[in-house]
């Protein structure tokens, strides 16, 4: 084997550990991608879940705004969730700080529309409310981010929205 | 410079490990990456059967419901239902999922439904999740005065409620002042202007509402708990007053059209009435009583007037003890004055007086006060006067015009057996 082959079969090796490498780096990162993903949609479904469990069997809405919602629940407890634009966290709080639970970080944005029960007639709208104890109808959207390497924070974004109704009249 | 050369065997064999390590780290990725997707998928399909439980657990208090409001508290056992200590039970399959629901009829009235969706990849396991509801029994359409359009209050108007059907709030099943409530509604489904006005002062003990967006004036009107119309506080209390009304008020029909009576005078124990109804169903083209002419009802009777009603002089109605009289009418006319109705048996459960759509106008300027329901949903009800009203009122328009009061009475139709059922608490257990 000559210096010239040697050299030329290093190169290719090189060439080969490169495309290896690269290979490596892009499906790890995938793959992190992949769990954030996961991770993300998993905590927010979570979130969705507590959120609609509780507004639907709250007794009453006691206040709203477009980041936080304070509803009543059926042993009375006030039941708070809140969004602080930010820390970027949405959190529920029970009884003005007695219990504090954090249900989703990175959020970029939250929002809150509340609605009667009354519907617009011809539509399928319904009426906003003037007062908070005639709220039924309780809108909620937002958008949370995860981390892909290589991409800006807020590039990735998972949406969740829903329309929940207050069960009790 | 030469360098040792490697056999071309060992050099194949370097070649063929390397493939393999490549091929294996390919693999190893593919198979990662197909893994995370199947947890994807998994965690998707368990979401969707969470979501679907909670479907399948109300549809037991729905068929709860359905089945409270058909039959009554009386009726439970039936339709598939079975009853054990008390407890009423009924297990549904939804193809391959199920509900079992339960009614314990002791007060509260509690339904508990338990939803089972089988698990996402499994055959033998079960998602659960359980509603627990708290149901009341309410007036069916009798809320208090409900209008589809105006309620005009005047001349110091009262308006408060009791509840015939408990002792602690009447006294022998009557209105007592000192047992009042302040549950009276004044409701109108209008989302107009000035909806509901009080034209002096007056007072409210309970609730009014509107339809979105409507306007009320309601003067110098004391409106909200009983705390707050005794201590003389003008205008409406926090939270006593709403504008998110939503009512079904529905047509009435003809009760019958064949196999009726007409009704005839009759002398009974020496005195004589123009008109008397026992059981049955008894029809009248019209219904125009003047001077001392009275109309007596004994049994459980429906009258249907095609035409007008009009009564003037002293002419009455009365419903004797044990009665009960339900009026139709189509006529565009009511006007009971003379000495008005005379319900004996102090019940509004026991005399009604119904509009059809025909019915453009209802006035009360009867002496006696009025004991009863009316409900003329495209009607004008107007009431002059000195007369107090003991009942409920639906109609287009409402205008309390006299110095009578309104008092609610809340046991209206609460015995009548069924649909009027609601869910008043709503919990996940």
């Amino acid at each position: 084997m000559t210096l010239t082959e040697l050299l030329f079969g290093i190169a290719i090796g090189v060439f080969v550990l490169a495309a290896l490498f690269s290979f490596y780096t892009l499906s790890m990162n995938g793959t992190y991608a992949l769990i954030q993903f996961y991770s993300a949609r998993d905590s927010s479904l979570n979130a969705m879940d507590t959120l609609s469990k509780e507004i639907r069997q709250a007794t009453a809405l006691q206040s709203h705004s477009t980041n936080e919602i304070v509803l009543i629940n059926p042993d009375g407890d006030q039941i708070k969730f809140q969004f602080d634009p930010e820390t970027h966290i949405f959190a529920l709080d029970v009884n003005s700080g007695a219990s504090t639970i954090k249900l989703l970080d990175e959020v970029e944005s939250l929002e809150f529309t509340v609605h009667q029960r009354t519907p617009v007639g011809g539509s399928f709208e319904f009426f906003p409310v003037a007062v908070p104890n005639t709220g039924k109808l309780i809108d909620v959207h937002w958008t949370q981010s995860f981390t892909v390497p290589g991409t800006p924070r807020g590039d990735k974004l998972l949406s969740q929205m829903a329309r929940i109704v207050m069960r009790t009249p | 410079m030469n360098l040792p050369r490697q056999s071309p065997r060992t050099a194949r064999a370097n070649v063929l490990l390397v493939a393999l390590i490549i091929l294996g780290l390919s693999g190893m990725t593919a198979a990662s990456t197909l893994f995370l997707v199947g947890q994807l998928n998994r965690q998707v399909a368990r979401k969707q059967a969470w979501n679907e439980c909670l479907v399948v657990s109300e549809s037991g208090i729905e068929d709860g419901m359905s089945h409270l409001n058909q039959v009554g508290l009386k009726g439970l056992n039936s339709n598939d239902w079975t009853e054990d200590n008390g407890t009423f039970r009924l297990t549904r399959q939804l193809r391959n999922n199920r509900y079992s629901v339960s009614i314990v009829t002791n007060q509260p009235i509690t339904m508990t439904s338990t939803g089972y969706v089988t698990a996402p990849y499994m055959t033998d396991q079960y998602i659960e999740r359980v509603v627990q509801v708290i149901v009341t029994n309410v007036s069916g359409v009798f809320y208090g005065l409900v209008a589809k359009n105006q309620i005009t209050l005047g001349g110091g108007t009262l308006v408060d409620s009791f509840d015939s059907t408990d002792p602690n709030l009447s006294t022998g099943g009557q209105y007592d002042s000192a047992k009042r409530r302040d549950k009276a509604k004044v409701a109108s489904t209008s989302q107009g202007t000035d909806v509901i006005t009080g034209t002096s002062n007056g007072s409210i003990y309970g609730h009014i509402g509107t339809g979105p967006g409507a306007t009320i004036n309601i003067g110098n009107y004391s409106i909200g708990s009983e705390t707050w119309v005794d201590g003389s506080n003008p205008g409406v209390e926090d939270g006593y007053y709403t504008d998110d009304v939503n009512l079904y008020i529905p047509e009435i029909e003809e009760p019958f059209n064949s196999g009726y009576l007409v009704p005839g005078g009759e002398t009974i124990d020496g005195e004589y009435y123009n008109y008397v109804l026992h059981d049955g169903n008894y029809q009248l083209s019209s219904l125009n009583m003047q001077a001392s002419q009275k109309m007596l009802i004994t049994g459980d009777a429906v009258l249907y007037v095609t035409g007008d009603i009009s009564l003037t002089g002293s002419s009455s109605i009365i419903v004797a003890s044990g009665a009960n009289f339900n009026l139709y009418t189509s006529g565009s006319n009511v006007s009971l004055a003379g000495d008005g109705v005379i319900n004996k048996t102090g019940s509004a459960q026991n005399f009604s007086l119904w509009g059809l759509p025909s019915t453009s106008l209802v006035k009360y300027a009867g002496a006696a006060d009025f004991i009863g329901t009316i409900y003329a949903p495209q009607a004008d009800f107007a009431q002059t006067g000195s007369a107090d009203i003991y009942g409920a009122l639906v109609a287009e328009n409402i205008k309390l015009g006299g110095q009578g009061a309104m008092h609610y009475d809340e046991g209206i139709d609460k015995d009548a057996g069924g649909a009027n059922y609601i869910i008043n608490s709503w919990r996940e257990i």
